[in-house]
């Protein structure tokens, strides 16, 4: 303390003026104390800004990231899917999102009132959402092109855009049940859509959005962009399917039907060129029709095939001569005891023909023939016909399976009664897919070799790659003069059996009726007024090049297959076979190949 | 008037230092303000304070202020006749008249007051009679030139800056010899002070005024309740029960309304609202917690903690702080900017602005014991109090160890005032620096 009085009190020079506070070289310790205490200070701040920034680091890092990152995700554009000429069946159109900070609104009631008017939504409503002390409300979400163009021309603070996409199916009814629909998300939810989902979805990323204090995105960070989805492109060709729609549609309305089916395949190939569903749907508003419309009934639910599969029954007992194509056989005059059960002729007949039993479809005789073939004989050609598995439109090169399909229902032949047996033989007691049914056929087409049915064409993903998927599957099941035999008995049907309504002029068709009674579970038996009717063929008889089966479900009046199902293959096959540039008989060269 | 040989002196480095935190200030307003809406050219403005301030201070430099020195308490008196002034002129925005507006520029002459109380008190112990063994008798004028601007200051109201004039005003005195016992009772009455502060937070008494009666209705008080305090109306209590006793009678069981709580607290008159203005209160209680109100004062500390520290040890890289550019701080480009600065540079970065400021401080207070004169010697410590006290409370309110009190960092944050004012003093210092071996 002295030292310090010494340095204070008044050391040199007149009283009153103005010397050195120390003399040079001597530090003042009030000075030092004074220095010290700054560097202390110093030192705290220093201190701090390592307990914040190095200490901290992570805890307050996490709260800054908690304020500004948002977790989106964003979605890769969805792939289409098209026709087999590369139409699109379904696409996904880029539309934008209108979405609002009303912070940053300087005249909320004004603002609300202009893009209500543009919107057409309710003004006062979105004056209310807006007043809302939110920092982001949607206004409208999908918005069409012309009004983000209108909004974005007010040129509002406070309003945003954000592309989204939207998925649009520009045909309309145009094979809706094929392709299915999509959900909100973009998820598949039916059909080719729900099949091919993981092809045509688009990559998601999880991206982290800075978000800034009054919510606005502002900088999308990192992530990188995901990819658009892949293609389908399926085997089905636009106009005949639209032939095929329009006239199921036209035949289920004329006879005030419940709905029915329409399938057209390609001879040779196995390819489904026409799947048409009856009632339809716009699956641009899936929404606003019975589920129990959404589906694709031709590849999910299975139908007792009724006379339509004598074709099978004949074409099995010649292959495994069980009967000769010269044999002739009682048809009892109409009734048959079996077993316990009697069998019934929609008209009386005697002594038949395979042929005749055929055209005029004597279910006495046709039982007859069926049970002479053995039972597990009979059960593997049912098999090889395609019937019990399923028909492969949805199952891959590699055995994967990408969506369900209707296996149908064959009882396994030591399960077989007499009378099990005996219907069999005439389409009884087994349930078929549609598609199965047309596959059937087809092979008798093909000349013995069962085609798989095939609807996707191709497949690609990502990155544009083919990836292989269904080709050409056959498999021999009839031979040749078994199969030439068999259209030979189908055309005669036509010719002048049940199925005369299915002539086409200048074109021999090959073909057979087939009308079952609905099986009424309530009631435990077939119902006498709900019937199923349906025709299959295939066409020119001579040099087949499509397979044609139309089912139509509880046709008024008891229809039958002749009556409601053969017009509507008629009318199909005549639209469809000049577009596939097939020349009619007397138009072709003579001696040559159509 | 100027001597050739002054040059050689000149203290290059340290005005080098001092430039070097301008500019990094520059660059920081820059990036800070990057995210405002429109245009905004905070930094060139900035620039061209930093050159106003140089043209001062290069006048400042070159005239020996032994010429003018003693002029030193008009300019004190000067600046507290504007603090005089500006409280009788119509108030600004909230009820703040600390803006004086002098042909379409606005100063704020409490930015001076630091100045020229730094320069009066030199002045004041520029006479060695004055200096050593101050006892409060002796310190009285001193004294009296610091309180009466810091109750101006405080009556503006600017508590910040007002305070930040006594802390510039102690190391002065410690250094004129303020009596040991002396600095034992300051300290003690600060200690004293900051208690009944704190106390006088929870003392109070309560009183019934006329909206009392509807805020209890929204907090679901009886009709016999809101009747009574409508009745009331103006009476005082000093303590809760007997408030309560009058609104719910004796035997009633408080437990059973839940308004009690509510409107007891809303009848609360704390002491200190006589001393402090509503938002004054709410800064101190918000330093105290600031969780408690995280939208509204207390938003800036957390805001501010949360950037320094999302920064960590190398920063974010200029131009990518979060909190700035995303809006997450408000009015970042002046008091705040450090806490941009930390995020963007990290604790680096914080380390080598720090250093800079110590380095400017350590080199001008070593002219203290070179300078030729007492006045110069008590110049140079005011200067570096200004300086070092403001970084100090400055960064210590960005990094909430402090309460937010509107102080800018030296040099660095925006602001006209502040950056003209302080880089004059740095002229004042260098000036000293550069004369230090001369003897005339």
């Amino acid at each position: 303390m002295k030292d310090l009085k010494n340095l204070l009190t008044p050391d040199s020079g007149p009283a009153g003026g103005n010397p050195p506070l120390s003399p040079p070289g001597q530090v003042n310790p009030r000075i030092r104390l004074v220095v010290t205490l700054l560097a202390l200070a110093g030192l705290v701040m220093a201190l701090r800004a390592f307990h914040l920034m190095v200490i901290q680091q992570g805890r307050l890092s996490g709260l800054a990231r908690q304020q500004y990152q948002r977790a989106m995700q964003l979605e890769g554009r969805r792939g289409p899917i098209q026709d087999r000429e590369g139409g699109a069946l379904a696409v996904s159109l880029a539309s934008e999102s209108i979405f609002i900070n009303p912070a940053q609104l300087t005249d909320t009631a004004g603002a609300a009132w202009a893009l209500a008017r543009i919107l057409g939504m309710d003004p006062r409503h979105l004056t209310n959402e807006l007043s809302r002390d939110r920092a982001f409300v949607w206004v409208k979400r999908q918005a069409g092109p012309e009004e983000v163009r209108r909004v974005k021309a007010l040129n509002l603070a406070g309003v945003g855009f954000l592309t989204e996409y939207r998925r649009v199916y520009p045909r309309r009814e145009l094979a809706g049940a094929v392709v299915g629909f999509t959900g909100v998300d973009h998820n598949g939810l039916a059909g080719v859509e729900y099949a091919f989902d993981s092809v045509l979805r688009g990559t998601r990323v999880e991206r982290l959005v800075d978000r800034d204090a009054l919510g606005r995105t502002v900088v999308a960070a990192g992530g990188g962009e995901p990819d658009s989805g892949g293609s389908v492109r399926l085997t089905l060709h636009p106009a005949i399917q639209w032939i095929a729609e329009q006239e199921l549609n036209k035949a289920v309305a004329q006879h005030g039907a419940l709905g029915g089916v329409a399938v057209v395949m390609d001879v040779s190939t196995g390819e489904i060129l026409a799947l048409a569903n009856a009632p339809g749907f716009d699956a641009n508003r899936f929404q606003e029709y019975s589920p129990a419309h959404l589906g694709n009934r031709a590849v999910t639910d299975g139908y007792e095939p009724g006379s339509t599969f004598k074709i099978i029954t004949l074409a099995a007992a010649l292959e495994e001569e069980a009967v000769t194509p010269d044999l002739k056989l009682f048809c009892e005059n109409g009734t048959f005891p079996v077993a316990d059960s009697v069998i019934h002729d929609t008209s009386a007949h005697g002594w038949l023909g395979l042929e005749d039993m055929l055209a005029v479809s004597s279910n006495i005789c046709m039982a007859k023939v069926g049970m002479m073939i053995p039972k597990p004989a009979f059960h593997d050609y049912m098999e090889a016909f395609g019937f019990g598995q399923r028909a492969g439109l949805f199952v891959g090169q590699d055995g994967r399976v990408w969506s369900a399909e209707a296996t149908g229902d064959l009882p396994p032949p030591e399960k077989w009664t007499q009378v099990d047996w005996a219907a069999l033989s005439f389409g009884h007691g087994l349930l078929v897919s549609p598609v199965q049914m047309t596959a059937a056929v087809n092979t008798v087409a093909a000349g013995g070799e069962w085609v798989r049915p095939r609807l996707v064409a191709e497949l690609r993903n990502r990155r544009g790659e083919e990836i292989s998927f269904g080709q050409v599957t056959r498999r021999r099941v009839i031979s040749r003069q078994t199969a030439a035999w068999v259209g030979h008995a189908m055309t005669v049907v036509v010719e002048r059996g049940t199925g005369t309504q299915a002539q086409v002029y200048g074109y021999p068709v090959a073909g057979k009726t087939g009308t079952t009674e609905k099986f009424e579970f309530e009631a435990k038996g077939y119902s006498k007024t709900r019937q199923i009717a349906s025709f299959a063929g295939f066409l020119p008889a001579d040099h087949p090049r499509i397979t044609i089966l139309v089912v139509v479900e509880e046709p008024q009046e008891g229809r039958s297959g002749g009556a409601a199902a053969a017009p509507v293959f008629r009318e199909i096959a005549r639209r469809t076979l000049p577009l596939l540039g097939v020349p009619p008989v007397g138009a072709r060269m003579a001696g040559g190949r159509p | 008037m100027f001597d050739r040989r002054l040059l050689q002196n000149f203290d290059w480095r340290l005005l080098g230092a001092v430039l070097a935190i301008c500019l990094i200030g520059v660059a920081a307003i820059f990036s800070a303000s990057k995210g405002y809406p429109g245009e905004s050219d905070f930094w060139a403005r900035q620039l061209s304070w930093i050159g106003v301030g140089l043209v001062v201070a290069l006048v400042l430099v070159m005239v020996d202020f032994n010429l003018w020195n003693r002029f030193s308490y008009l300019l004190h008196g000067g600046v507290v006749g504007v603090l005089v002034l500006l409280l009788a002129m119509p108030q600004g925005e909230g009820g703040v008249s600390r803006w004086l507006k002098v042909g379409g520029m606005a100063f704020q002459p409490s930015e001076f007051a630091k100045f020229t109380l730094v320069l009066s008190i030199a002045f004041y112990f520029r006479d060695s009679r004055r200096v050593g063994n101050l006892g409060l008798r002796r310190a009285i004028i001193p004294l009296a030139m610091a309180l009466v601007p810091f109750f101006l200051i405080v009556d503006q109201p600017d508590l910040g800056t007002a305070l930040l004039l006594l802390m510039i005003f102690f190391p002065m005195m410690v250094m004129a010899g303020l009596n040991p016992r002396l600095i034992g009772y300051l300290a003690l009455f600060g200690a004293v002070g900051l208690f009944i502060l704190f106390l006088s937070f929870e003392l109070g008494y309560y009183r019934v005024d006329h909206k009392l009666a509807r805020y209890a209705k929204t907090q679901g008080a009886d009709k016999t309740v809101i009747d009574s305090l409508n009745a009331l109306e103006g009476k005082k209590y000093l303590f809760k029960n007997s408030l309560l006793e009058d609104l719910y009678g004796e035997e009633a069981d408080l437990e059973s309304h839940p308004e009690v709580k509510m409107i007891s607290e809303r009848a609360f008159v704390p002491f200190i609202s006589f001393v402090l203005r509503p938002y004054q209160q709410k800064r101190i209680l918000t330093f105290l917690d600031p969780n408690k109100d995280p939208l509204g004062a207390g938003y800036h500390v957390i805001q501010s903690k949360v950037a320094i520290g999302s920064g960590g040890f190398t920063g974010k890289g200029y131009g990518n702080s979060t909190q700035g550019q995303l809006n997450f701080l408000p009015a970042r480009h002046t008091d705040f900017l450090f806490a941009i600065y930390a995020e963007e540079s990290g604790f680096l970065g914080v380390l080598v602005l720090l250093a800079l400021f110590f380095y400017v401080i350590q080199r001008s207070l070593s002219t203290i014991t070179q300078t030729r004169d007492r006045y110069s010697a008590f110049v140079v410590m005011g200067v570096v109090s200004i300086i070092s006290m403001q970084m100090v409370v400055n960064v210590g309110m960005v990094t909430g160890l402090l309460p937010v009190v509107g102080v800018p960092l030296p040099f660095f944050s925006y602001g006209g005032s502040s950056m003209v004012t302080m880089l004059a003093g740095m002229g004042l210092i260098l000036n000293i620096r550069m004369r230090r071996f001369l003897w005339v």
